[in-house]
């Protein structure tokens, strides 16, 4: 039993020479809110709750907002936003879980071993039209379910567009490790989106690896 | 690895480089053009590529389709909170505490984590 309570991230504003108080925040409304339905579905893919997920977005918007006047503008303010959300959610949700599942390292060799063949892909055809028949909620299980260094890297890309580059910086990993994450966790995914379509018969066991 | 063909760029470089190609990652754009035209000449590297962005596009349209979340109202207007308080007049300093409870029971042990948010305007 251990109880430990502490200030963590005090985060005192500058407090002088403010000049254009009024303009930096319409700036933010005008800029930074749009972005409140996509901050809000990438927290709940983090943090897997509703309730958690609209603090760390309400944490994630006053956070964004005490140091926008640091932000430069014309550069990516939705990365920057992704950013701020994913250091908070680290910094809050998973104090715990420090070790990744899987080393960085271990990847590349099956990757490339499986790349590196001109491999026919019949049968997959059969899963391509089995996934496209599956309900929602068995797609944001089989996201939920993947390990979160590949959850998150496959929803920063494939959902949210960014590149490889851009990923990086929200996760603050280098390049090469999101490109690992990314094609490890699509596989991942695939094979678990094909599971849930065996389960419910829309592919036969056996179609598919 | 070879489809029997000679090319300059041998297949298993382009198959290497196959998602980043269709990711759209390769900046360089020598790399670049001797990819395209080592798909445009062998066929199983045109099909490898072409089925993996058939693969990566399914991928995108599920999740896409299935992922977008809309805000809660309570949500929206606490945030619109959030951002009046803070640029309120006056300075304002944002100060947060989470706690933690750990209970122990059995072999089970309960997280319990508390964030606690205080906006305090100072004149």
């Amino acid at each position: 039993m251990a109880k430990s309570t502490g200030p963590v991230t005090p985060a005192p504003r500058a407090a002088s020479g403010a000049p254009a108080r009024t303009d930096l925040t319409a700036r933010f409304e005008r800029d930074a809110l749009p972005f409140l339905d996509a901050l809000y579905s990438a927290a709940l893919r983090m943090t897997k709750n509703p309730e958690n997920a609209e603090d760390l977005v309400q944490e994630t918007y006053a956070k964004a907002f005490t140091s926008f006047h640091q932000f430069t503008e014309g550069t990516n303010l939705r990365a920057w936003l992704y950013r701020i959300l994913t250091t908070t959610f680290i910094n809050i949700y998973r104090k715990e879980q420090r070790q990744p599942l899987i080393a960085d390292g271990e990847i590349e060799e099956w990757q490339i071993a499986e790349a590196a063949t001109h491999t026919s892909d019949q049968g997959k055809s059969a899963e391509v039209e089995a996934l496209e028949q599956l309900p929602d909620s068995d797609i944001k299980n089989a996201l939920q379910e993947l390990p979160e260094e590949f959850r998150l890297a496959v929803y920063f890309a494939d959902v949210e567009g960014f590149s490889y580059k851009e990923v990086a910086e929200i996760l603050n990993i280098p390049p090469g490790t999101v490109m690992s994450r990314l094609h490890r966790g699509r596989k991942l995914l695939r094979e678990s989106l094909a599971d849930y379509a065996k389960d419910r018969g829309y592919l036969k066991r056996g179609d598919a690896r | 690895m070879s489809c029997g063909n000679h090319h300059q760029l041998p297949c298993t470089e382009v198959l290497h480089a196959v998602v980043l190609y269709i990711d759209h990652e390769i900046d360089n754009a020598a790399d670049l053009q001797a990819i395209e035209l080592h798909i445009q000449e062998c066929p199983p590297c045109a099909e490898r590529a072409a089925h993996e962005a058939l693969l990566n596009q399914q991928l995108k349209g599920l999740l896409n389709r299935s992922c977008r979340e809309e805000a809660s109202e309570q949500l929206r207007s606490n945030v619109n909170a959030i951002i009046r308080q803070s640029s309120g007049q006056g300075y304002v300093q944002w100060s947060q505490s989470i706690s933690y409870t750990e209970i122990t029971a059995d072999s089970f042990m309960h997280t319990r984590i508390e964030i606690h948010e205080q906006f305090e305007e100072e004149e």
